[in-house]
């Protein structure tokens, strides 16, 4: 249909054609060139390459400089660290959410309403807004600098509740009531029934969460102060005020050791990334 | 017959407690603790803890000492609080606009493209978004370091020298504004994109024949009729980029002289640099505040944006 409307197009719609090429032009390059600078960068062979102009591409390129970063900086317990807490938590939130979604739409239990207010309450804070209070808390645990503090605290999440049971209302609920008739205890319809029906808001929420995870700074350095329990942000960022910012063709190869995973886990799970837009509504 | 009757009364006292069924209560408080348990511990007993130690003056190791309402008052009376405050809205209010602007021409421009291009393009434009806001920081340093970064070389091949970014009290901002804006379209971009598909097709169709350009159906169409997406991205947008932290603290940690200071680096740095516990709980409070007001504010509009549209 737009074909055969668009072959007679006015002299302002070709232009706006042209507009909308170098646009799309100018935001790609803009979007592609830091990761360029990042790759170009991590497989210069020392520092002394990086002051050459003009620029010289790296031939041949330094892959050794991923190595060093693994060698001379504790990379891989950072990325040990990261992958441990990250998946833990993430699990953890996803059993807690998807058990209190279950109980918000299926259960009948007093004050109903009252316990989904503090949930959509928890929704409304920001994640600093007692961060003195927490770590006294996590001191007080004696969880600083230990897996717990970097886990426990986000074992739930309000967010996910919310969305897992916006999801599971729209889950005809004949599904569940023939299931009890059945005999099927509470269990076995979340896990039989309701995992299957609820499959790709389940996906999309442990995307979601994974990546919080992933991509967290401030929560780690808040809690974490020896090089053992750091995750990979964190440790990226020390290993550059250490360095001061000399050997960038280093610090860029680690960037890209914290940067790459990520839209790796991104471009194989497309589907399940963009679902989480569609789940979550606009409605908020 | 009354037997009957009693024998049923009694099954329903072994199965029910008043209307509720035993099973479900049992599952119920089962099901919902662990969640609960977390908040509670994380989040409820913190914000209120927080608001306790706001009345003190703590260093977090001695006793807290109680000084009442001191802390705010101190806050409001102080410059370097009223700053902060500003630079927080400024960038708050300029990478919020940046990025709905951007991601809006995006998603008009590749709403209709569907194709493998189309598609590899809008893969391509969202990446930013699910980047390590901190690792992507310590990138743009490197991209914008006027001794021997990317800047450097451009500037150097039109035989300029590259300004110092990130040591120009005005030009500090923005580079961090670039790098939030950098990451936040893509996001806008994708709900955009999800608004835009919901939109009635034979709308266009009537408007072509009326021989309205592509440009005017955006204009009096499209943009109208993205009402909804506009409110619920401009306030989600407002809400995230008022808590940025991460991005700040690596590039410039609020330098120079307070020029990129925002509210939760601020925070950071009074309880842990200055180890004042009691301002740092009253500066959290502050916060949660403004931000508890553009919350209620979002849910108004959108509320009242749903009913309408209802």
């Amino acid at each position: 249909m737009h074909k055969s409307s668009s072959i007679r197009r006015s002299v302002g719609d070709r232009a706006v054609g042209i507009i909308r090429t170098l646009f799309l032009i100018i935001m790609g390059v803009i979007v592609v060139v830091p990761f360029l600078w990042m790759l170009l960068t991590s497989l210069m062979p020392d520092s002394k390459s990086l002051l050459v102009r003009p620029f010289r591409l790296p031939w041949p390129p330094a892959f050794q400089n991923y190595a060093e970063v693994f060698r001379s900086q504790p990379f891989g317990t950072y990325f040990f660290n990261s992958i441990v807490t990250s998946i833990s938590a993430t699990v953890l939130s996803v059993m807690t959410v998807v058990l209190a979604g279950y109980a918000f739409v299926f259960l009948e239990f007093p004050f109903k309403r009252f316990l989904f207010l503090l949930v959509l309450g928890v929704l409304m804070m920001p994640s600093t807004v007692a961060i003195v209070s927490l770590y006294v808390t996590m001191s007080n645990f004696h969880w600083l600098d230990t897996y717990w503090a970097l886990i426990i605290p986000f074992a739930a999440d309000a967010y996910g509740v919310y969305l897992i049971r916006q999801n599971f209302t729209s889950i005809p609920r004949d599904f569940v009531e023939s299931a009890k008739i059945d005999g099927a205890g509470h269990l076995r319809i979340l896990f039989q029934i309701l995992f299957h029906l609820a499959k790709p808001s389940i996906i999309a929420y442990t995307i979601m969460a994974f990546k919080w995870r992933w991509n967290d700074y401030f929560w780690v350095l808040m809690m974490t102060s020896s090089r053992e329990m750091r995750t990979l942000p964190v440790g990226l960022v020390m290993m550059r005020n250490e360095d001061g910012g000399t050997q960038w063709q280093l610090i860029m190869a680690a960037t890209a050791v914290v940067l790459l995973p990520m839209i790796l886990f991104y471009l194989f799970m497309q589907r399940g990334f963009n679902d989480q837009y569609m789940v979550g509504g606009v409605k908020g | 017959m009354s037997t009957q009757r009693s024998d049923a009364a009694r099954i329903r006292r072994k199965y029910y407690w008043g209307k509720y069924r035993k099973n479900d209560l049992v599952t119920a408080f089962l099901f919902l603790l662990p969640a609960f348990a977390v908040f509670f511990v994380f989040k409820y007993y913190p914000l209120l803890d927080s608001l306790r130690i706001s009345f003190t003056s703590w260093n977090f190791f001695s006793a807290p000492k109680p000084v009442g309402l001191q802390n705010y008052v101190k806050l409001l009376n102080s410059k370097t609080f009223w700053k902060i405050l500003g630079n927080t809205f400024y960038y708050t209010f300029w990478s919020t606009l940046l990025s709905l602007l951007l991601g809006l021409l995006l998603a008009l421009c590749l709403f209709r493209k569907t194709g493998r291009r189309g598609n590899a393009l809008k893969t391509l434009f969202f990446i930013p978004n699910i980047t390590t806001a901190s690792a992507v920081a310590i990138l743009w340093l490197w991209l914008f370091n006027s001794a021997n970064g990317l800047s450097e070389i451009i500037f150097g091949a039109f035989g300029k020298t590259s300004p110092a970014w990130l040591l120009d009290k005005n030009l500090a901002i923005w580079t961090v504004i670039s790098l939030g804006v950098w990451r936040a379209m893509g996001y806008v971009m994708t709900i955009y994109l999800s608004g835009l598909s919901q939109i009635d097709g034979t709308v266009y169709e009537a408007a072509r024949i009326d021989g309205a350009s592509e440009a005017q159906q955006a204009l009096y169409i499209t943009l109208p009729l993205l009402r909804p997406t506009t409110l619920f991205l401009l306030t989600t947008n407002l809400i995230s980029a008022m808590q940025v932290f991460d991005v700040v603290q690596v590039m410039t940690e609020g330098g120079p002289s307070n020029a990129t200071n925002v509210m939760n680096l601020y925070i950071y740095q009074e309880a842990f640099i200055r180890e004042r516990a009691g301002s740092a709980a009253a500066l959290s409070i502050t916060l949660f505040l403004l931000l508890l007001v553009l919350t209620v504010i979002q849910r108004r509009l959108t509320g009242e944006e749903a009913r309408s549209n209802a």
